[in-house]
């Protein structure tokens, strides 16, 4: 493993970035909860953020923080599907390929929900009482979101894109098989 | 004041306000509401627009992308399951939309070897070499095992194709007597003991074709030319259990070559279990429908089973193709005639 900047990689990935604060933005718009300020990308530490009202419920407070997980993921696997076995597997990609690649990888990179929506999590999850199976469901997805977090520092988020890139197209492929 | 609501000021406005205690940011109802109403900025929905346009894109690919990963790996399978001819055709589709793919090229000549059309095998080792000059190591190992099984198998020593110039208007015999003295020194020229043994099949010596072959094919159990000289050499010879074994092993190399069939079919008419001789005869001809000398085999073996009708249908096909050589026809035409009593 190598280090290179995050800021770096923050740049060379940042539609994941836009994709990631969307995502937030467009699920409170969706659970109609009031966004207060949003900067979809700029350099700095957090690369994004979309400051929005905490919401009483849970499962809202669930939902806006996974928000990114599901488009991330959805739209990374939409542009990768297509151009992973082209450029992965018969190394005869051409630009459009490696752009949606690159494109793919980027937003892929960008889809775990980051310590600040694990910490609102855990401060939704005090607030509120009984729930105890949302409450449940909520701590490993923390945990996920925290390991997701220090793991990108040994290019786990780089991995985990890269694994669904190679592996969902694969996937597709040997259900018709 | 009401008990079970509390006023204050919104935090955005300042107006006074009812504040329910039911959201946690104390702003009033026409502030909330614009918070709400917050737009996504032009240059976010243009943005967005572009990646949905690029993964709708993506989508409409998605079936033609997904048919060439589908075939590549259907191409896989039957390779593995020895079927080689299918394997080469699902190959060929994908090499259309991706000629310049190494790997898939590398698919398309193993499967020319496999199917024994060495010239295509060639010439797509050159569009390799040309696409893929310095390839990684385990790639070039994969490469070069099928290139050296080719060279062995179906290329001769430069020494032996001068000296087949120099004997081509010699006798037989002396043609015999220099490549037998070549071989001497040449052992390992297996192509040539190959070419010795077909001058020797034409002479009937089935027992010195034995004696050259049999210690080759050990030495390489996948030699299709040794399998192909020893099935017919062993059947004459009476030797059915080794001639057997041999086409069992030439079937297994390519489940869909119908010419490993055809040699078996004429292991099994000699002796005379033609019921299992029919079974191979339709094998080969669902393999082949079209190929005018599986169509004579077929007029053979419905000959021997007594069928006359479909003997003369058989017969009638294969007379009437031109592909035929006079040697094969003669053969097949004095069987079913009965001129020529082969069991």
């Amino acid at each position: 493993m190598f280090f290179i900047p995050g800021q770096l990689i923050t740049w060379l990935t940042f539609p994941g970035v836009i994709v990631h604060e969307f995502a937030h933005q467009l699920f409170c718009k969706w659970t109609k909860t009031p966004v207060l300020d949003v900067c979809y990308f700029r350099v700095g530490n957090p690369a994004g953020y979309v400051v929005h009202e905490n919401p009483r419920d849970l499962k809202v407070n669930l939902l806006i923080d996974i928000g990114p997980f599901i488009v991330n993921n959805i739209l990374g696997i939409l542009l990768t599907l297509t151009a992973s076995l082209a450029v992965f597997t018969f190394e005869s990609g051409d630009f459009m390929d490696y752009f949606q690649i690159w494109l793919g990888l980027s937003i892929l990179m960008h889809s775990f929900p980051s310590t600040g929506d694990a910490k609102a999590l855990m401060a939704a999850m005090k607030e509120t009482e009984g729930q105890a199976l949302l409450k449940a469901l909520c701590y490993p997805i923390i945990g996920l979101i925290y390991i997701g977090a220090f793991g990108s520092v040994i290019w786990l988020d780089f991995i985990y894109a890269s694994a669904v890139a190679l592996l969902v197209p694969q996937l597709l492929v040997s259900l018709f098989v | 004041m009401d008990s079970e609501n509390s006023y204050g000021s919104c935090q955005m406005c300042g107006r006074e306000h009812r504040h329910s205690g039911e959201y946690d940011l104390p702003v009033c109802d026409d502030c909330r509401n614009s918070l709400l109403a917050r737009p996504f900025p032009k240059w976010i929905l243009f943005f967005m627009i572009l990646i949905l346009g690029i993964s709708v894109f993506s989508l409409v690919k998605l079936p033609s992308v997904l048919a060439y990963g589908i075939a590549y790996e259907k191409g896989q399978q039957l390779s593995q399951e020895h079927k080689h001819v299918s394997a080469l055709q699902q190959f060929e589709k994908v090499a259309k939309i991706f000629p310049k793919s190494a790997e898939i090229q590398f698919r398309l000549y193993e499967s020319y070897f496999e199917n024994g059309r060495i010239d295509e095998a060639y010439a797509t080792l050159d569009k390799l070499i040309a696409i893929n000059e310095k390839p990684d190591g385990s790639f070039a190992d994969k490469v070069n095992a099928i290139t050296d099984k080719m060279d062995l198998y179906y290329t001769a020593n430069e020494g032996f194709y001068q000296l087949s110039d120099q004997i081509k208007d010699m006798t037989l015999e002396e043609q015999l007597e220099k490549i037998e003295t070549y071989i001497q020194t040449n052992q390992s020229d297996i192509l040539a003991i190959y070419s010795l043994c077909d001058l020797y099949y034409e002479m009937e010596r089935y027992t010195d074709i034995e004696a050259l072959l049999e210690p080759k094919q050990e030495s390489f159990p996948d030699w299709k030319l040794g399998l192909n000289t020893l099935i017919p050499v062993k059947r004459e010879l009476g030797k059915y259990d080794e001639a057997k074994d041999y086409y069992e092993t030439l079937i297994a190399l390519n489940v869909e070559d119908p010419y490993a069939y055809i040699s078996a079919v004429k292991v099994e008419l000699k002796q005379k279990n033609d019921a299992k001789a029919l079974e191979l005869a339709q094998k080969a001809l669902a393999l082949s429908p079209d190929d005018s000398y599986i169509q004579g085999v077929m007029a053979m073996v419905y000959y021997y089973l007594g069928d006359e009708k479909q003997t003369k249908q058989y017969l009638e096909k294969f007379n009437a193709a031109k592909d035929v050589d006079q040697s094969t026809s003669e053969f097949i035409n004095s069987i079913v005639s009965g001129q020529l009593v082969w069991r």
